[in-house]
């Protein structure tokens, strides 16, 4: 029994062998097309699965204009539709509250943010021959799931706030307005000048608006020298910038702390203790700028212009070609440039508010009579009680 | 006579005196705690250094009104404890005994504000402040003096008062509270509490000193 048992398992087995042989044989070439069959299949399916993401991708990326105010934006379709028109609105806002700048420039512009497939919004239509305002950071951040089966519009959110954002737009089209003016405006207005500022104030006095290290004219012009003020701003035409707005010693100083003076035989003078070396070392480079008050001073006076005197004359000066930008906002404002100068000095060091007083005989003099009035009705007080 | 009544005075005001002195020399210290070698520091530092400073100097009010008030009570706690009957045995008349009394508590609250100013010229001395900022010790003490002076006067003056002069300036302010409070109500955008304050801290209203520079260091 048991050796009929073995003997027909053997016969099982050789029977099998044959085919176990033949599909062995068949898989080494069959598998491998089947299985390169399915992973063309599967390859397949990817690719139409990416290639449908991708059109739902692009999607997102065509321009979508949103015109609010005369001002005309153009972002991504991805960009959430509610947040780009509180955007433009708050670009507006700011564009309006400045004022300076006609309106017929802000309709003759579109700001485009980048990634938006621009090409159908001006080949043809009203935006055509507008000027295109390019702001090169990116507005948008889409949701990873590209596979999903809504389109990535509403996967999407924008890089930071809208208040920011608006800022930005804003700061374009002021920059694009600087660059209709002419060659003097255009080197001495800073970014985003007249903008309203983001804080509306702070403590502490805007000590670092002076940078009083740097320049001679910026110390003079703290210590409430009007003609430190004009040279700090650059607001005369001078005929040696260099000479006559900075020390030799701020200079000096300066250049110690760079390299350049290394290949220079004026830097090295200079730093030998050359006075008219180093002027002359500042002109060969072009370092520090020939304005030695910075952007943030130079906003906050064209900033001050617009509060004191109002948009009007702002927008006076700033369409005047004739003589130096002091003349200039001179002319425009109706008061000296002396005057113009010291009334920003004391709006930045009183930081929007009347400049507070030391104490004095002027103050004092209430006080003293109060304190009189309050004695003598306590002494004439009719009972003890 | 002076004299006696202003050593009564002291008498009943040293403690709250000398603690409050102590505090003013400290105030314009704190100011330069952590070092006031500004001369070569950059203006970032320059501006947290002012910023810090400032911090500092809005508490000088706040210490000038505890003067002022701590010499107005104390002044006459004495004879509210002993019910006057010291004052009305002195052969002088109320005004010139009134007037004493007033002479001796401003000399009082001059000792806070002398405090102060020895302690802002240790910090003015001790500050080595790059161009354009100056030390202004003596305006500051005189602020300081003033504005003592001159709230040692209302207290003085209430502490004194009869009891319906009290009721009538309690009166005042509460009617001028309520006025504020139903004004509100109907939605009226008014205040009459804010602007009675803009009237008396604005020069020359009596509480002007009050408003005003009170740093020690500035531009």
């Amino acid at each position: 029994m048991c050796r009929t048992a073995v003997a027909l398992a053997l016969c099982g087995l050789c029977s099998a062998a044959p085919g176990l042989r033949a599909q062995a044989g068949e898989s080494a070439d069959a598998r491998d097309q089947r299985l390169l069959a399915r992973a063309e299949s599967l390859d397949a399916g990817r690719q139409a699965a990416h290639a449908a993401a991708e059109a739902r991708y692009r999607i997102g990326w065509l321009a979508h204009v949103v015109e609010r105010h005369g001002l005309a934006i153009v972002v991504p379709a991805a960009a959430p539709d509610s947040s780009v028109r509180e955007l433009a609105d708050s670009a507006s806002e700011l564009l309006d509250e400045f004022g300076a700048i006609p309106q017929s420039f802000r309709a003759s512009l579109v700001v485009v943010w980048p990634h938006a497939d621009t090409a159908p919004v001006f080949s043809a239509g009203q935006y055509a021959g507008r000027r295109r305002v390019i702001i090169l950071s990116p507005i948008v951040v889409l949701g990873a799931d590209y596979s999903s089966e809504r389109p990535p519009r509403s996967g999407s959110m924008l890089v930071g706030s809208v208040a920011e954002l608006g800022r930005t737009a804003a700061g374009a089209v002021l920059r694009s307005y600087a660059k209709t003016l002419d060659d003097q405006w255009r080197a001495w207005l800073p970014d985003e000048y007249g903008l309203r500022s983001r804080t509306a104030g702070g403590e502490g006095r805007p000590w670092s608006m002076f940078a009083p290290g740097s320049s001679i004219s910026g110390r003079g012009c703290l210590s409430g020298k009007a003609s430190s003020c004009r040279l700090w701003f650059g607001l005369d035409d001078d005929a040696d910038p260099y000479g006559s707005r900075y020390g030799a010693a701020d200079l000096r100083a300066l250049y110690q702390n760079m390299w350049l003076h290394n290949n220079h035989r004026n830097g090295r003078a200079c730093l030998a203790g050359s006075d008219s070396a180093c002027v002359a070392f500042a002109r060969e480079i072009g370092q520090p700028l020939p304005v030695p008050a910075d952007g943030g001073a130079r906003r906050s006076l064209v900033r001050a212009v617009h509060d004191l005197r109002g948009a009007p004359a702002l927008a006076a000066a700033l369409a005047d070609t004739t003589g130096s930008i002091g003349q200039r906002l001179a002319r425009a404002t109706g008061v000296s440039e002396d005057s113009l100068v010291l009334e920003w000095r004391r709006l930045v060091l009183g930081q929007g508010s009347a400049l507070q007083s030391r104490a004095g005989g002027k103050e004092a003099v209430p006080a003293l009579l109060f304190a009189g009035v309050l004695l003598l009705a306590a002494a004439g007080s009719g009972r003890w009680h | 006579m002076f004299r006696q009544i202003l050593r009564a005075q002291w008498l009943a005001a040293r403690l709250a005196v000398v603690i409050l002195g102590v505090l003013a020399f400290a105030a314009p210290l704190l100011a330069v705690f952590w070092g006031g070698d500004l001369r070569s520091a950059g203006s970032d530092q320059v501006a947290y250094w002012l910023q810090g400073s400032e911090r500092i100097a809005a508490l000088l009010p706040y210490l000038a009104l505890l003067v002022g008030v701590a010499a107005g009570f104390l002044a006459w706690s004495p004879d509210h404890a002993g019910r006057h009957v010291y004052a009305l045995s002195l052969p002088v008349s109320r005004a010139r005994f009134v007037a004493l009394r007033f002479g001796a508590g401003a000399v009082i609250t001059a000792v806070p504000a002398l405090a102060l100013l020895v302690g802002a010229i240790v910090a003015s001395l001790s500050v080595s402040l790059p161009e354009g900022l100056h030390a202004y010790p003596a305006q500051l003490t005189l602020r300081f003096l003033l504005a003592s002076l001159t709230l040692y006067a209302i207290i003085f003056a209430l502490s004194i008062s009869t009891k319906r002069a009290q009721l009538l300036t309690a009166g005042a302010i509460g009617g001028v509270i309520l006025a504020d409070l139903l004004l509100a109500a109907w939605d009226v955008h008014f205040s009459v509490t804010a602007e009675t304050l803009v009237l008396l801290t604005t020069w020359p209203g009596p509480l002007s000193i009050l408003a005003g520079a009170w740093t020690l260091f500035d531009v």
